[in-house]
């Protein structure tokens, strides 16, 4: 597997760490913008766990890509976030795929709606935890969730934080930048960039005050203290003490412009 | 024009199917024990079982199925629908993008003669004044997305939902209008000729005592419902209104209320409510219920791990092997 930046999917973060999926690209104003639609194969040396089913029309791909970097090996856990369908809606394509395969997360309504698999769901809450063998994946709470059931999730080892919508924001491609992280993005994001998804996945920032929830979020960060934080929407960030105020400056932007946070709010310093 | 006959009488039942009114609008559905698989965003305090439905719309040979029902539930929807309207052309309308209005679909769309979707974007804009640069690019990238996503699964043809597009069934017309409280982009409907509004989620909370299909209950349960209930339903799905200004949410409920008389309810789960002073109760009490909402603190989502020795043990575990570091980008 690829194991450094060519400018597209898949890619390797770590020697056990897959990025897959892909983006979706459109035109505005004479420039390219893609969204990410990202998905995590996590290999530790009993067991792998994949993160989040991903988007149907990288289905194949993805599926490609995650038997290419198991090399042989099964796939254990499948962890959908939450019960949104670029999160969940494949998964059972995959529990097809691999028929021993567990889903694990926060998954009390799946057995509703997927009767099918219901002797394969193993319901999991925050702070509980999968041993992988080498490395556990700890589920976490999502300060940042558009639905209820979201789950953020911590892999001890390289300590990569999977968060889900969380942290999502788009990336301009002229550079091919689908598989850069942010450190090494020839761009340098705005808040803008991360405003869109704080109106669309989390439209809740539209209209509630998000700055309720930044003593959360930077003490998870304090607890957790993440090398990498891994979105589904989103480059992945390998500089969170650059860009977690980016991330917050484009929600309270949402909140400016749905009218609960004051037009004069100063943004979040940078580090 | 069908009025809303009396409770016992429209609220017939064959089967899986619950007549609302007869020959006009069923309800196709079952239900789930609340004790033994309660949804997560159906509130602790909740009881007994709660209908899980979609709606059938029929005017002549046309036909509107609104939402998909539980895939829990496809043999009782399944032979609903064949009892309903056969291999008659219907269309269906998503009131959401979420597991129980749209899972079924892919089978429904290849047993049943489904002419047109109708889905909705995930972009809502809910009336707050959009910068053009967003609003065309959130436009364009969901259209690609959602187009692509539909095109996977189904062949039927997409119509996206816009408010101001009426979906023609036979000869009635059918409003789409976007919801005031929402998680992902939700459209109620709104069917002038019998006055009911499809609320999808929204006010999809009433449960019955016993087991069985969709059921409507009237003015004199409505009465008994207290506000702390309606408060608890809300939380539980749209919890990020705890805590949060929600004049504008009651603003818009009071202006669609003023706009659009509504004889009956019908969400995606829960009782339909039927009767017109049934729905004006029901929506007072939703104001009041959405107040105190504004009111609740917001709690720590920390709570469960701070003090938690198998997480801080976990968390204390450091990787000193180079090996774990991110691979950078070579020139």
């Amino acid at each position: 597997m690829i194991d450094h930046s060519v400018g597209r999917l898949p890619r390797m973060l770590t020697p056990d760490i897959l990025w897959t999926g892909g983006c979706v690209e459109f035109d505005s104003f004479g420039r390219k913008y893609h969204g990410h639609m990202s998905s995590y194969l996590v290999l530790g040396s009993k067991k792998t766990f994949l993160v989040d089913t991903g988007a149907p029309f990288h289905r194949h791909k993805m599926m490609k890509d995650v038997e290419e970097c198991l090399a042989g090996r099964p796939l254990d856990y499948i962890f959908p976030t939450h019960c949104e369908y670029p999160h969940a809606g494949l998964l059972p394509i995959w529990m097809e795929r691999y028929p021993n395969a567990i889903a694990v997360g926060n998954l009390h309504d799946y057995p509703l709606f997927f009767p099918k698999l219901k002797d394969r769901i193993l319901e999991m809450t925050e702070g509980q935890a999968v041993d992988l063998g080498d490395r556990h994946i700890l589920f976490l709470p999502a300060i940042w969730r558009d639905f209820k059931d979201t789950m953020w999730a911590f892999e001890t080892t390289s300590r990569v934080m999977f968060v889900a919508d969380g942290f999502a924001f788009l990336h301009f491609h002229d550079e091919n930048e689908c598989d850069r992280t942010t450190s090494e993005s020839a761009t340098e994001p705005t808040a803008k960039l991360f405003q869109h998804y704080g109106e669309t996945a989390l439209n809740w920032s539209l209209y509630s005050d998000v700055r309720d929830t930044f003593d959360d979020l930077d003490e998870l960060i304090r607890m957790v203290k993440p090398t990498m934080i891994a979105g589904a929407h989103g480059p992945v960030i390998d500089n969170p003490e650059l860009i977690v105020p980016y991330a917050k400056a484009g929600l309270i932007l949402a909140g400016q412009k749905g009218g609960v946070i004051p037009a004069d709010t100063a943004p979040p310093a940078v580090a | 024009m069908p009025t809303s006959a009396s409770i016992m009488s429209a609220n017939s039942q064959e089967g899986g199917i619950c007549i609302l009114i007869p020959g006009r609008l069923f309800a196709i559905g079952a239900s789930v024990d609340l004790k033994k698989s309660r949804p997560l965003f159906v509130h602790d305090a909740q009881s007994g079982w709660l209908p899980f439905q979609l709606f059938v719309i029929k005017d002549g040979t046309d036909t509107l199925i609104v939402d998909t029902g539980l895939p829990a539930h496809e043999d009782v929807i399944r032979d609903g629908l064949r009892q309903l309207m056969g291999q008659d052309a219907a269309q269906i309308f998503a009131t959401r993008r979420e597991f129980e209005t749209i899972e079924n679909l892919p089978w429904m769309l290849q047993e049943f003669n489904i002419k047109a979707l109708h889905l909705v974007n995930t972009m809502m804009t809910a009336g707050v004044q959009t910068v053009a640069f967003f609003e065309s690019l959130a436009a364009a990238m969901e259209l690609a997305a959602s187009e692509a996503h539909v095109a996977s699964i189904v062949g039927a043809k997409v119509q996206w939902v816009k408010e101001a597009n009426s979906v023609r069934v036979g000869g009635l017309t059918i409003e789409p209008i976007r919801s005031p409280i929402y998680v992902l982009s939700t459209y109620w409907l709104y069917e002038s000729d019998s006055r009911t509004l499809f609320s999808s989620d929204t006010w999809a909370f009433l449960s019955r005592s016993q087991d069985g299909g969709a059921c409507a209950v009237g003015e004199a349960r409505i009465l008994g419902v207290t506000v702390d209930e309606i408060k608890n339903h809300l939380i539980a799905k749209f919890g990020m209104l705890q805590g949060t200004d929600t004049r504008p949410v009651c603003n818009r409920i009071r202006d669609l209320f003023d706009r659009y008389r509504v004889d009956r309810i019908c969400p995606t789960y829960g009782c339909v409510i039927e009767g017109q002073k049934a729905v004006a109760n029901l929506v007072e009490k939703t104001i009041e219920a959405l107040v105190l909402i504004e009111r609740l603190p917001r709690r720590s989502l920390l709570d469960g791990l701070r003090d938690n020795p198998d997480v801080a043990r976990l968390l204390r575990k450091r990787s000193s092997s180079s090996r774990d570091t991110l691979i950078k980008a070579t020139q």
